[in-house]
């Protein structure tokens, strides 16, 4: 079995007091994409945040095992390191990440400057095949542009060749193409899928839109109220879920052709309200009168698939 | 996180509200000067000029024997209320008139800017003193020659705020629910740019006060014997050797002053930044 | 109001918009009409024209040429004053289409009072009427909007919209920047305004998949052209434009608990 390259154990994540996630464990082999998918508010974006050291969320209880480096007992200097280096993110408003009027080559150049390792030409050229090897065909244009002048779907593009610049092991993505339109999303997807088989990067994608799970990922964790209740093969947890909740979800993504997406009804619990027992028995259609203090550790209903409760099988 | 930006808004609060009783008791004590003047301040007294500062007249007297104190107390009300007066007209006829052209554009805004960098292309001292000398000395025309150009400051921050908040869904929402322009203007816009008009506003009373005090000192606003802090100076800076507490008196007067409306306005704008986030 | 006359009709819709010398035209010759009672679906990519579309439709701007007719009435170039209560809009940010310095309570409120000429209690009782008609609770309403979540918000906006009764509503991406499951709630929402009231909706979105499940009929834009319009199952299995190919290749659906990409062009990449 694979060493994993990134493993977390009960992992407790927040923002000065409030606790956004409470209790959160899975293991990201090298070369694996895992997906953890969910409603707003869920804490799936504060979790990245707090992997990637930015926000000012923190790692407040449990572990985070990067490549055999613990993430909350490192300093501060170390982990500004690792992020950008080893691991890079990739957030969910593609304008976010770079300065709207400068033109991206002088801010590419910039940020190899600044870790030192900007070769003149030959980093030019290095961009160059950076960009043609992602599939972007016109890398010199998109060079000479802004982000202000292009779209949506092409300055997420960009944003992933700018955080495969400096050769990350680690692909954090925040709901990447939510902003975008269906037809950037594609492109953007084939892009990443073209950079997993270029370099074998290990990605950790977090998104509410379980057909982007599905294309992209090789594993997929559904998380409820800063806890996961269902993790394993993405064909598993997609085609044969366990939980309630994954399969509400499920139900409220539309088919083309079919009919209406049924919607889960009220609205997930606000953060940082610690549950004691099942956070989802409020609205879930199969909840029994013993669910309310009911256990919610991850149990292995079948090899591989983990779920905090069996009640959504047929 | 969250704590963070609470403390740092209950500090800017508590900033703000400093300031602001500062400046109401000024304004305060400005108001109620006639009854607070301990003599005439026009009361001239050829036995007691250039007077040290005694038990009867705290800050001494001046070349014509006349109490600095309640000239000074006198002088608060002419500088205080005039800038006042002078920055909410400013402050009206700019933030409409700016408002106006970032809505409608077209000819007038295309005049009113063109206005605007016409009066902006004078030095604004050089121009007052203009006005000033043309219309002649008093208080009202050196208040009319500062406020030549003060509202310009007003209506380009109102117009561009204007330009801005056009676009945003909410004011096409409001359209839909049937409000008329001025209801779009005055209940939905003006609120929302509100902001950093005010800070303007009550950092330029500061500047006002200056200006208008300036202006009395060159003798084309104020003219004596009225009491007025610029004109005091004026008058008494002959004599510094001799009695340099009636230049000190209305100098630090006017220090103390502006120094004062000038922080309530950086707390304004503290706070404002802060709520922001 | 005949069942067999359009609510709504387009007929040769143009917007050019100038900058100094330089054109562009966002919609160009654009014609539709919508039935009462009816769902249809605008889809496009973006750029395509599907928001400068609702835009003239509600005369929040005047078209360059063609007509915009309501209810047999031709309304091309007027205020949206002179149609909001015909025609109501929602917009893509639902945090945004509200007053940043008043509670949604009050912004519905202010709808109510100047649509319906209510007002005092009256008002506030049609207020809360409404708000539970979207599915809220009004206790919900002395929020501001930055405090709601997209999807409650949206809620909202759908309450003030029918604070005028209208026959039209249009929906300007409405449900873009919401997660899977208050996209959900907000469509079965909207299928239950139709059925309950009649509503009429124009239903703008970039994802065909949604669009699919709720609207009747569905118009395809490009390059502020219509590429083709139609039934939703005819235009679903058998495309005729490149446009609506290129938007079911990148849709994702779910056919019951299996999800796959329609097999248009090259089949999906194997990732388990």
């Amino acid at each position: 079995m694979e060493k994993a390259l990134l493993t977390t154990e009960h992992l407790r994540v927040g923002y000065g007091g409030e606790a956004a996630v409470h209790d959160v464990s899975f293991c990201l082999r090298a070369g694996e994409t895992l997906a953890i998918a969910g409603e707003s508010g869920c804490g799936k974006t504060t979790l990245l945040k707090a992997l990637m050291g930015v926000g000012g969320a923190q790692i407040t209880g449990g572990r985070a095992v990067f490549d055999g480096n613990d993430l909350a007992a490192m300093r501060p200097n170390a982990r500004r390191g690792l992020a950008g280096e080893q691991i890079s993110m990739i957030f969910q408003d593609p304008g976010a990440a770079f300065n709207p009027i400068r033109s991206y080559d002088s801010q590419f150049r910039e940020l190899l400057r600044s870790r030192g390792r900007f070769r003149g030409a030959a980093s030019r050229s290095e961009i160059r095949r950076c960009f043609a090897s992602l599939g972007l065909s016109d890398g010199a244009r998109i060079l000479k542009s802004c982000p202000c002048e292009l779209s949506g779907g092409m300055n997420q593009r960009a944003a992933v060749a700018a955080a495969m610049l400096l050769g990350p092991r680690l692909l954090l993505l925040d709901e990447p193409t939510s902003a975008l339109d269906v037809t950037a999303q594609q492109a953007v997807v084939e892009e990443l899928a073209r950079l997993r088989s270029l370099t074998g990067l290990s990605m950790l994608l977090v998104t509410h839109n379980l057909g982007l799970a599905a294309a992209m990922a090789d594993r997929t964790g559904v998380m409820y109220a800063g806890r996961l209740v269902e993790l394993g093969a993405t064909a598993d947890v997609l085609e044969r879920p366990c939980h309630p909740y994954t399969k509400c979800l499920l139900r409220a993504v539309p088919a083309l052709g079919g009919g209406l997406p049924q919607g889960l009804g009220g609205s997930p619990p606000a953060p940082g309200a610690p549950a004691r027992g099942c956070a989802f028995f409020a609205r879930c259609p199969a909840a029994a009168p013993g669910c309310r203090e009911r256990e919610t550790a991850l149990r292995e209903i079948s090899p591989g698939h983990f779920a905090a409760c069996a009640e959504g099988r047929p | 996180m969250k704590k963070g930006v609470l403390s740092s808004r209950r500090a800017a609060k508590r900033r703000v509200a400093v300031f602001l009783a500062l400046a109401l008791f000024l304004a305060a004590v400005s108001l109620a000067a006639p009854y607070l003047v301990p003599n005439d301040p026009y009361q001239t007294n050829s036995d007691r000029m250039n007077a040290p500062p005694d038990a009867r007249c705290p800050f001494g007297t001046d070349h014509l024997g006349r109490c600095v104190f309640s000239r000074v107390l006198m002088g608060a009300r002419t500088s205080i209320f005039s800038a006042l007066a002078l920055v909410a007209v400013s402050f009206a006829v700019g933030t409409l008139l700016g408002m106006l052209c970032g809505w409608y554009g077209g000819v007038l805004d295309e005049l009113v800017m063109r206005l605007a960098d016409i009066l902006l292309a004078f030095p604004q001292m050089v121009l007052a003193i203009a006005v000033a000398g043309i219309l002649g000395g008093s208080l009202f025309n050196a208040m009319l020659a500062m406020g030549i150009t003060g509202w310009t400051l007003y209506a380009r921050l109102a117009r561009s705020a204007v330009l801005q908040l056009r676009q945003e869904p909410f004011v096409a929402a409001a359209r839909l629910s049937g409000c008329r322009t001025g209801a779009i203007l005055f209940r939905h816009l003006l609120p929302n740019i509100l902001g950093p008009l005010v800070v303007n506003a009550v950092t330029q009373i500061g500047s006002m006060m200056i200006g208008i005090a300036g202006l009395s000192f060159l003798g084309i606003g104020v003219t004596p014997p009225a009491a007025e802090w610029g004109s005091m100076i004026s008058e008494a800076q002959g004599g510094m050797q001799l009695a340099p507490w009636a230049v000190l008196a209305p100098g630090g007067a006017m220090v103390v002053t502006v120094m004062i409306f000038n922080e309530l306005g950086d707390s304004v704008r503290d706070l404002l930044d802060v709520s922001g986030q | 109001m005949n069942k067999t006359e359009p609510v709504l009709e387009a007929a040769a819709l143009t917007k050019r918009y100038r900058r100094g010398s330089l054109a562009a035209e966002a919609i160009s010759q654009v014609s539709f009409s919508l039935l009462p009672g009816e769902i249809l679906g605008v889809v496009g990519q973006s750029g395509s024209g599907k928001s400068t579309l609702l835009r003239q439709l509600a005369c929040l701007e005047k078209p360059t040429s063609g007509r915009v007719m309501l209810c047999g009435r031709d309304v091309t170039g007027r205020q949206p004053r002179d149609v909001c209560h015909e025609i109501q809009m929602v917009f893509q940010n639902a945090q945004r289409s509200f007053d940043p310095r008043r509670s949604v309570g009050a912004s519905v409120c202010e709808a109510v009072r100047q649509l319906s000429g209510l007002s005092g209690q009256a008002a506030r009782e049609r207020c809360a009427q409404l708000i539970r008609l979207a599915g809220l609770d009004p206790s919900a309403a002395d929020a501001f909007p930055s405090a709601l979540s997209g999807g409650q918000c949206q809620r909202f906006a759908i309450a003030r919209a029918l604070a005028a009764m209208p026959k039209v509503l249009l929906c300007d991406e409405a449900t873009s920047e919401l997660d899977v499951s208050a996209q959900a709630q907000i469509v079965g929402l909207l299928a239950g305004l139709r059925d309950e009231l009649g509503l009429s909706i124009v239903f703008v979105s970039h994802d065909l998949a949604l669009v699919s499940t709720l609207c009747s009929r569905i118009l395809v834009l490009q390059d502020g052209a219509v590429a083709e319009q139609g039934p939703t199952q005819a235009l679903v299995s058998a495309p005729r434009s490149d446009a609506a190919r290129a938007l079911l290749a990148a849709a994702w659906t779910g056919r019951g608990p299996q999800f796959s990409r329609p097999s248009v062009d090259k089949p999906p990449e194997c990732v388990l």
